[in-house]
């Protein structure tokens, strides 16, 4: 039989392919190594993340839910993060403003029976207005401002009652915002709808 | 013989309309009498997500990573003829080092497309070792995005602007050794098809589109280049670092299926050259990858991009707000699905398979063929059948060869 020039190229490929290992890997068996630069499940960072929401507004997928509870007085916010809708564009860790609160990891294995056991959550406590109960911020987002801007925190009344409570000056803080609201209580906390009606209505005057 | 035409029957078979592998689903009734063609109707809109709707609720940045979900083998084609419409509204222009890496990516992507393409034309003619092997050759491509954007598909890659991430001076070597290799496996490929004598057999004359027909079906890409059509956006309206490195448009005269398969398989090679130009071009230096963007004024926007299977167009419009208020994509497969139309007729049901698969979007919807009876209502053939009649045709050419 004569073999033609073209089937002796293709042979050798034959032959080469015969005695290589296949491509593919022994996953479920032998552990897998990511690279790594590989985009997986996304993660907060208890330490460093301030809860400020900014990775739930920039999420295209919106993976990513923000709960505000309030419950008389004590408020709460959980960010969760879920893995199942994620599409691992990296868009929460660009926009962190901690650049460290959010990181996504080289997890790539999050296939699950129960999604609750794959949810990455994290809570914050909230400062809310202590006359209308409006979301201010949470408390360390707060502190990131402050620690940003310094002395100027100064000036504002909710900022000052944060460092107050950092630099553990402030002790009272039993003071609460009673309605109604009057001019006194606008270095209390209160949100900058309510400080305005303190500052130019005064309801207790009943101007 | 007037008597036996009249007992033919014709029978209807349809084709689609639903694939999960496929861009866009589409949906063809071919009408035949006994095994040939006589006519080829085609639907489509099944796959209707509401991309375009969808996209004026998202804000500039977060589109990219919607349209790039339109399709997954061709996922950054669409991000990118999106950058180069919100670019074209901006007036900006990208920095030289993203304008290399943004190359690199579509490139990258055409390779794996068409070493996708030639392995499935392979499984339909019935050659299953290419189709292994050309699959074989693809993983490494689709390793080095995993290693320098962090997925092996859905890069998130292209931001307005600039890219997202850039190429690390450690990876460049792996991306060279991989081109490397590619390069003499494909070779092979190359000429294992080329000088297979069964192949040219059975290819060579299938599914012959002129080119008039291009021009009046307003084909583009591999497709049109096949029949000598000289058209590629890469060259013609040039962007990204295509005009800074060399290269040339491979066309061929015949438009047949043997000759879509030869300009996807010499495409490759141009592909390699221009991603080695741009490696060459952006190892060992520091640069800017994002590109001073400012609001988005009001006004309209157009980007194209010459994806795997042809020119890719994005049309934005803006009214100044963070949002697009209308965003029209159009695919490539838009315009080639109907050539249909033109190389279907006259052919037979055998070579239906690998017509529809010469388009490149194509095989994904002959995989939900089924052939009914006209009147009976009654499934004749399914897919399986029309692949082992491909496979049947082939085997009988190579026994007479």
């Amino acid at each position: 039989m004569r073999v033609k020039k073209p089937k002796i190229r293709e042979l050798k490929e034959a032959v080469k392919g015969a005695f290589s290992k296949p491509y593919t890997t022994d996953f479920p068996y032998k552990s897998h190594t990511p690279p790594l630069r590989y985009r997986g499940k996304p993660e907060y960072n208890k330490d460093v993340c301030v809860g400020c929401g900014a990775c739930f507004q920039v999420c295209p997928a919106k993976a990513i839910e923000m709960v505000d509870k309030i419950e008389n007085h004590t408020a709460t916010r959980t960010l969760i993060q879920h893995p199942s809708q994620c599409i691992f564009c990296g868009e929460c860790e660009r926009n962190c403003i901690t650049k460290e609160g959010i990181k996504l990891t080289t997890k790539f294995d999050i296939a699950y029976f129960n999604e609750r056991d794959t949810l990455d959550s994290i809570e914050h406590k909230l400062i809310i207005c202590q006359h209308c109960g409006t979301v201010i911020g949470t408390e360390k987002h707060l502190q990131w401002v402050l620690k940003r801007i310094g002395n100027l925190g100064f000036a504002q009344p909710v900022l000052l009652t944060q460092l107050m409570e950092m630099l553990k000056v402030k002790t009272d803080f039993e003071e609460k915002v009673v309605t109604p609201i009057q001019r006194t209580d606008m270095l209390k906390i209160v949100c900058p709808k309510c400080r305005r009606i303190a500052f130019i209505s005064d309801e207790k005057k009943g101007r | 013989m007037n008597n036996k035409q009249q007992n033919t029957k014709k029978v209807v078979v349809p084709i689609g309309p639903y694939h999960p592998l496929l861009e866009e689903p589409e949906f063809f009734a071919l009408y035949c009498e006994g095994e040939k063609v006589v006519d080829v109707e085609w639907q489509a809109g099944y796959n209707h997500r509401g991309i375009e709707k969808l996209s004026e609720s998202k804000h500039w940045d977060q589109v990219t990573f919607l349209v790039e979900r339109i399709c997954g083998i061709c996922s950054t084609s669409h991000p990118f003829a999106y950058c180069n419409s919100v670019e074209d509204l901006l007036g900006i222009t990208v920095p030289e080092r993203a304008r290399y890496i943004r190359s690199i990516i579509g490139e990258l992507e055409r390779l794996h497309s068409h070493l996708l393409w030639v392995g499935l034309a392979g499984h339909f003619l019935g050659y299953n070792t290419v189709f292994m092997w050309a699959w074989k050759y693809r993983e490494p491509v689709l390793d080095i995005f995993e290693i320098i954007s962090g997925n092996r598909n859905h890069y998130a890659m292209f931001k307005v602007g600039g890219v997202r991430r850039d190429i690390e001076n450690e990876d460049i070597p792996k991306i060279r050794k991989v081109l490397g290799e590619l390069k003499g496996q494909i070779e092979m490929l190359t000429g294992a098809v080329l000088d297979d004598p069964v192949l040219a057999a059975r290819l060579k004359g299938v599914g012959v589109l002129t080119k008039e027909h291009i021009k009046n079906f307003g084909a583009v890409g591999p497709v049109a280049r096949a029949s000598g059509v000289d058209i590629d956006v890469r060259r013609d309206d040039p962007y990204a670092a295509y005009p800074l490195v060399e290269w040339k448009v491979i066309t061929t005269e015949n438009g047949d299926v043997f000759d879509k398969a030869v300009v996807r398989l010499l495409e490759c090679f141009e592909s390699i050259k221009i991603i080695s130009q741009c490696l060459d071009a952006i190892e060992g230096k520091k640069g800017e990858i994002q590109g001073e963007i400012r609001e988005v004024p009001p006004g309209e926007g157009i980007g194209r991009h010459e994806a795997p299977r042809g020119e890719c167009f994005h049309y934005i419009r803006s009214d100044g707000t963070n949002r697009p208020v209308r965003h029209k994509i159009r695919a490539p497969s838009y315009v080639n699905i109907p050539t249909f139309k033109a190389s279907c007729i006259g052919q037979t049901i055998a070579d239906v398979a690998i017509i529809l698969a010469g388009v490149d979007p194509c095989y994904c919807c002959t995989e939900r063929v089924a052939i009914y009876d006209a009147e009976k209502k009654k499934k004749l053939y399914d897919f399986k059948y029309l692949v082992e009649k491909s496979k049947e045709k082939t085997e009988k050419i190579r026994k007479e060869i």
